[in-house]
């Protein structure tokens, strides 16, 4: 490298009074932290309930017949719906944070949690409680996808280059103004009971979901996160704006487009089945850049982690306030996440330009 | 020093309109490897407009604009960047990161190579910092750090097009000289071309081997840069009587 031979004093001044180096966890032993509380919660979730289980008979394999029925039928597809939801959620929330290259960005943003919302409300009055409604919530999920694709391309063949991340953003506002219209007039016309059914939903649960749908869960999560990983460099480079990311290779289009495809997707299976369990994918993806550094290669995974840490825990945390009634999750995951957010924000850890 | 035979980048009657504002109008430059072009004009002369055509940011155009003997469309996203670095005038970040990780995404796709990154830096006089946080450095300190991005993103790749978006706007007359010296050797050891935008005809002065003067979107003179800037085209470029003065500059 050639360097410039005129003198210049090169630090500058306050460097030393003030601490401006990047704090953060070595990313294996971040990992190694959220994985080693994950598998505590996991344990206390498969023990606690209205009928407990041992965890050392668990160990030892001296479970009853009654126990194994409890924990396979109920608490561990319970657990992995938790584990794939709020993982889908985090790696949403991430990937579209440094899509937008904004902190704040999260899946409720692009409108597909309100739009499942609005399908699974008319599906509810229209058709009745029961599988109806996750039809519902996907074809909402759906349509609002598709939407936003379709500006995802548009904005891919627009001549202008910053125009089309907030074109995403500005329909995203759109669909949660009219999905929230949308659900007004519907809870007019509908009775109690599906109102009840219906608020409860949205308010996100990851009870009594059958093995199909856990599973389905789980492949979406799964994929989600590969297909992230694969496009981790290029969403890094985006945190040096959209100009000069593209100078250094990145194809904006084909990364807008696949992030916009897999979030949604991801957001659509998990919001259908579990509701709208929101804080999930504003939080993890904080925490997750509190631990380690803002790469999205490391932010990605230890988010989707912790997600499904949050998501864990507040479903241990919903059946055990007050059993045998379930608290909603969806408010557990927002009791938990705000007063994290509060303190991050006030630590300046969620600082931006 | 190689020299191609048909200059590294060549400009033909290049033209930007958006809607019915014409932005730029009928531009004729080129820029061969080891040159320096300065653009002087006002602003919203169109300095900026016209990196951002060069940089292959503008779809619609008329007019040719050429890389290395092909037009510049026909270069893939991944070609351009090992040969064509793009320094912003702002170059703000969206997320706190270490200056050496900010560096490392000149090359975003290559896993980091610390030795070229501490190198980079050094060439930058920003070693020291590659620990801190890009967001709490000054806006000159940011400045060079990005200068120190566009080395490492072009490594000792020949024959490279560096362009730059008023590089020296937020520096003080130390840090202005530094950063014409460094752009000064890289273009010479490195066989670069490099073109930047100024206010500052003293800037251009100093550096370039060639100027192209704007105003309101038109050339109103080019070429060496001692012939091209002269009372006269710069009175005209910036509507305004110019008269060459004495004035401070720093030196070694």
């Amino acid at each position: 490298m050639a360097a410039g031979s005129a003198p210049l004093p090169a630090s500058g001044e306050g460097a030393e009074d003030v601490d401006t180096n990047v704090k953060t966890l070595t990313f294996r032993s971040a990992i190694l932290t959220v994985v080693a509380a994950l598998a505590t919660v996991t344990l206390l979730s498969l023990a606690l309930g209205a009928y407990p289980i041992s965890i050392s008979k668990l160990f030892a394999g001296e479970l009853t017949a009654q126990d194994w029925s409890i924990l396979t039928g109920l608490r561990t597809p319970r657990v992995l719906a938790a584990c794939a939801g709020g993982a889908a959620f985090a790696l949403s929330g991430a990937a579209l944070q440094a899509l937008f290259r904004n902190p704040l960005a999260d899946p409720g943003l692009l409108g597909v949690p309100a739009a499942a919302g609005l399908g699974a409300a008319i599906a509810l009055i229209v058709v009745g409680a029961g599988a109806a409604l996750w039809i519902g919530a996907l074809g909402g999920a759906a349509i609002a996808t598709s939407a936003m694709l379709v500006a995802a391309r548009r904005g891919a063949h627009s001549a202008s280059l910053g125009g089309s991340t907030s074109t995403l953003l500005l329909l995203g506002i759109a669909i949660n103004a009219a999905c929230a219209a949308g659900l007004a007039m519907l809870t007019a016309l509908a009775s109690e009971g599906q109102l009840k059914t219906l608020s409860f939903w949205m308010l996100g649960s990851f009870a009594s979901l059958t093995w199909t749908q856990v599973l389905m869960m789980c492949a979406v999560a799964i994929v989600a996160a590969i297909a992230l990983q694969m496009n981790a460099n290029a969403l890094g480079a985006l945190a040096l704006g959209e100009r000069t990311a593209r100078s250094v290779g990145v194809d904006l289009r084909r990364v807008r487009f696949r992030v916009a495809v897999v979030t949604t997707a991801a957001v659509a299976v998990v919001t259908a089945f579990c509701g709208g369990v929101g804080f999930v994918g504003l939080a993890a993806p904080h925490l997750a850049r509190l631990m380690v550094d803002a790469s999205p290669r490391k932010v990605l995974p230890l988010a989707a982690l912790i997600g499904a840490l949050l998501c864990v825990l507040a479903d241990v945390i919903a059946r055990s306030i007050a059993p045998p009634t379930e608290l909603p999750v969806g408010a557990i995951t927002a009791i938990l996440g705000v007063p994290l957010l509060v303190m991050m924000v006030l630590r300046g850890g969620g600082r931006t330009q | 020093m190689i020299v191609a035979r048909t200059p590294l980048l060549l400009v033909t009657n290049l033209g930007v309109a958006v809607r019915d504002r014409v932005l730029l109008r009928d531009l004729n430059f080129n820029v061969d490897a080891g040159e320096i072009l300065a653009l002087l004009g006002a602003n919203g002369a169109g300095k900026s407009t016209l990196i951002a055509a060069i940089a292959g940011e503008v779809a619609e155009h008329a007019g040719r604009i050429e890389f290395d003997g092909a037009p510049l469309a026909s270069h893939s996203l991944g070609q351009m960047a090992a040969r064509r670095a793009l320094n912003t005038a702002e170059p703000a970040v969206s997320f706190a990161m270490p200056v050496a990780e900010y560096v490392a995404l000149g090359r975003p796709f290559d896993s980091p190579n610390a030795a070229d990154i501490h190198d980079a830096l050094e060439a930058c006089h920003a070693r020291e910092w590659s620990e801190r946080d890009f967001a709490t450095l000054s806006s000159g300190e940011q400045m060079r750090v990005q200068l120190a991005r566009s080395l490492y993103q072009l490594g000792e790749t020949p024959n490279a097009l560096w362009l730059l978006d008023e590089p020296c706007a937020h520096l003080d007359l130390a840090q202005r000289s530094f950063v014409l010296t460094l752009l000064a050797n890289v273009a010479k050891s490195h066989g670069w071309a490099i073109v930047f935008s100024t206010h500052d005809p003293a800037e251009a002065l100093a550096i370039s081997d060639k100027a192209l003067l704007l105003r309101a979107g038109e050339s109103v003179g080019y070429g060496a840069t001692a012939e091209t800037i002269t009372e006269d085209t710069l009175s005209q470029c910036y509507g305004v009587d110019v008269t060459r003065a004495s004035a401070f500059v720093a030196t070694k």
